[in-house]
This record gives structure tokens, sequence and C-alpha cells, in this order.
């Protein structure tokens, strides 16, 4: 299918644009790589009637320490030097070869897929965006972004211009896993785990889940039973994290798989990306 | 609210195409219909197909997830570009996908061609893996992907061996 008809701006700059979702609000939607909303307009699940596109906005295409520009691609972002393993993990599985090329990490974050990987890795590692509007530029944390399906705390006359990834603390290790039917496509469930061992010891742990809910989810039980745990022979711990995430998670069914084999896989994916995180930990 | 067409100038394949395109007209939908190039094919029309996958600006694009407007001022190459680009032969990459039956009725064909040009250029030796996952982004009904497969790591090895 086509587009519905609608009027295209182009923005010269971050003024440009948040000037003109000032005026056009919620008939407006910003258009960057344009990986998930091209599709949403090619079926019309999505009409709007302006498209404010910031793709040639310059100063978004910027990767300076854990900030990263809006408008730096997956595939950008995959070739910087000393990526943090939890990014490097999961960008492979973020779309395909061609779409990464065009697919910005602002715009995963800002669309809020709750499939997506990249949603999941800002939450688990304790992120945080940054957005521009006429009154000025304020952080929203990770935690505080998701409010449902594709469902932000972003206004309507808000931008994102940058998001924030810290960096890995001393002693912490990250690691991020998926499944998905066919490579690259939505993901069936996936898991990040951020850990932390402190004189042998587990003394942090950061645990979320995608792919199960309205949005990507921290399983506070998953920490709890990994903190305080040995960060040698952590077998039983990691197996109490993936009960724990099993139980505290309430997944859906639809015709990939049943709730009761979501629940299963994420436990699964968490306990695989908890022991990789606490390996990297031990030798951090 | 629609405003009237815009004015674009594409580069394609290195012949400067000047139009006026209604905002809402996809990539894919200029190549195809107003400039009459036909080797760009549309299957889904959502991306996931991979068959409209060109390059703009020197990086792979679905052409059905670009407004034509989009291109303006850009270098596109489609499939038929690969050709004219290499003093009208075939490439490697086309030669091998026609020597290792890479291809049956060719609908996903000019995706790939363009998708593994780009990968090939980018990693001259890639992997055996990295060359499968590049085809999750490319149904094929036909070939099964192994000779797809093959044929790429052919091309490398040729690139590979012509570079030393």
């Amino acid at each position: 299918m086509k587009p519905a008809p609608l009027s295209y701006r182009r923005a010269e700059s971050v003024e440009h644009a948040v000037t003109l979702l000032g005026e056009h609000g919620d008939d407006a939607r910003v258009l960057a790589g344009g990986q998930s909303l091209m599709p949403l307009l090619n079926m019309r699940r999505l009409t709007p009637r302006v498209l404010v596109d910031i793709t040639r906005v310059p100063g978004l295409d910027r990767v300076n320490g854990p900030a990263v520009g809006a408008l730096v691609t997956q595939f950008a972002l995959g070739e910087q030097p000393r990526l943090d393993d939890a990014i490097g993990e999961c960008l492979p599985y973020t779309g395909h070869y061609a779409t990464r090329h065009r697919g910005t990490i602002g715009g995963s974050i800002a669309f809020g897929e709750p499939r997506g990987e990249l949603p999941l890795v800002l939450l688990t590692l304790g992120g945080a965006v940054s957005v521009s509007s006429v009154g000025g530029e304020r952080e929203i944390a990770a935690e505080n972004l998701y409010t449902g399906a594709y469902s932000t705390t972003i206004k309507a006359d808000e931008l994102l211009v940058s998001t924030r990834w810290p960096r890995a603390g001393p002693g912490e290790g990250r690691a991020f896993t998926e499944l998905a039917q066919r490579h690259g496509d939505f993901t069936l469930a996936c898991a990040c785990a951020a850990i932390t061992v402190s004189h042998d010891e587990i003394v942090g742990a950061r645990i979320g889940v995608g792919a199960v809910a309205d949005r990507p989810l921290l399983v506070d039980g998953a920490a709890r039973a990994l903190i305080g745990g040995p960060a040698a022979g952590a077998q039983d711990v990691i197996a109490a994290a993936a009960d724990a995430t099993a139980r505290e998670i309430d997944a859906y069914d639809d015709h990939h798989a049943s709730a009761r084999y979501r629940r299963h896989l994420a436990g699964a994916l968490v306990a695989d990306a908890a022991r990789r995180a606490l390996d990297r930990a031990r030798h951090a | 609210m629609t405003d009237p067409p815009i004015p674009i100038e594409v580069t394609i394949n290195g012949r400067r195409h000047g139009d006026h395109v209604p905002a809402r007209l996809l990539l894919s939908d200029f190549l195809r219909h107003r400039v009459g190039l036909t080797g760009t094919h549309v299957g889904c029309e959502h991306g996931v197909c991979g068959a409209c996958t060109v390059r703009v600006d020197g990086r792979p694009a679905r052409a059905c997830l670009m407004l034509a407007v989009q291109a303006d001022g850009a270098d596109v190459q489609t499939v038929e570009g690969l050709a004219a680009a290499n003093a009208g032969e075939l490439t490697e990459l086309q030669r091998a996908l026609h020597e290792h039956h890479g291809l049956q009725c060719g609908f996903c064909t000019p995706g790939i061609l363009i998708a593994a040009t780009d990968l090939l250029e980018r990693r001259p030796d890639p992997s055996r893996a990295e060359i499968e996952q590049l085809l999750s982004g490319h149904i094929c009904r036909c070939t099964g992907y192994a000779p797809i497969v093959e044929a790429i790591e052919q091309a490398a090895a040729q690139r590979t061996e012509r570079a030393r």
C-alpha cells in the first residue's frame, strides 16, 4: 500500500524542527530513518497530516562518549570502537543489514516498539534521552520513558535529540541475547543483564526483558536473586534469577508462541545473559 | 492538507533526473513508474522482503521505506547501475549468481545484488554467518538460499584474489 496524502517538511535545524512540531502538534510525526514509521504509513496504520523530516538536521549524527545523537544509524553505532558489550550484541539483531544503514538510534528509542532491542538495553543500562522543544531541553530517564506500546512520555511538540548510554563501571559486565524465528525479525523475547562484582561477590545487578509486555521491563526479582550471590560458581543464583523472571512477567499468547513458552524463554535468556555478563564482570 | 508536487533532482546510476513529485510518492514507485527503472522490484512494501533494496548515497536502503522527496539531491544506485558501472559487463557477483543457480524467478535478485555488493565493499572477506545474516533481510522462495550463499562466497574469494 501507499501512504495517505500528507504534507512534507524538511527541517534544517533542531530549532526549525521543534518550531514545526510546535505548530502541528499531534498532526505531525517526526521522520528519521523511517524503518519503523514508513511501514506504518504504507499500511495506513498511521496517517499523520505532516511529516517533519529531520534526516538532514546537522549535528545529530555524532557519538560523543556515552551520548549518541538521535540520527546516528544502527550500522554506524555498531562500527564505533570500544562499543559497550550489550549494545554491540543487540545491534546485529536490530532489523536487517539494509535497514540498519538507515534506522536510527533516536528513532528506535522514540518509536517505543515493545519488542525493540535498543529500548530494552537503554532501560537495563539505566540510560536516558534528551528532548528539545521550543520551551527548551529536558532529560527523561529510560525508566520513565515508556508508558505502553509505541507510547512514550515525549510530548508531541518535543524532539528526541540525543540518547545517553552509561558506560560500565568498575567490576561491571553486560550482555544481551534474544530469540527470533528469523534473524532480524521481531523477537519472541530478549534479555539484557548488567552485573557488578566486587571481592568475588555480586554486588549489583540490573536484569531487563523485552517483548513480553507492552514495554521493556526491569525484573527486580531476578536482580534480587543475583545480588549477594558468589561471583564464581553462581549457577544456583542464576537459576533463581531465571525462575524469578518466569514468575514475575505476565507474557501474552499469540500465533508465534504461547505465554507459557514466552515465560520459559525469557527465563532461559535471562540465565544466558546473566552468565555472560557475570563472566565479563569477573574479568573487568 | 497536501502540498503541490515538490521539485526534486535525483542522480540515478549516474544520470540526473528532475521531476515534481507528491510528498507521499515512495522512492520505489518513483524509480519504477516515473523513471522507468523496473529492475527495482516491489514485494511487500513494508521493508521485510528486501526486493526493493537500492543504494542511496552509497548506503543500502529499502526504496519502499523512503519518500522520493527524501532522495532529492542524492545519488541512487539501482540494480541497472551495477553492470553500467562495470563497463556494461555483469559484475563478478552477478556472474557468480548465474553460475551457482542463485536465482530462479529472479524477483528477489535485485535487492540481494545491491545488498551483497555493499557488504562485499565493506567486508571484503565476510564470514558465512555474516552472509547468512545479510540474506535474512531478503526473502527468496525459489532457491533455498544455499546457492546464493555460495555465489557471494565465490565473489568474495575472487575479490580477495584480485586484491593480492
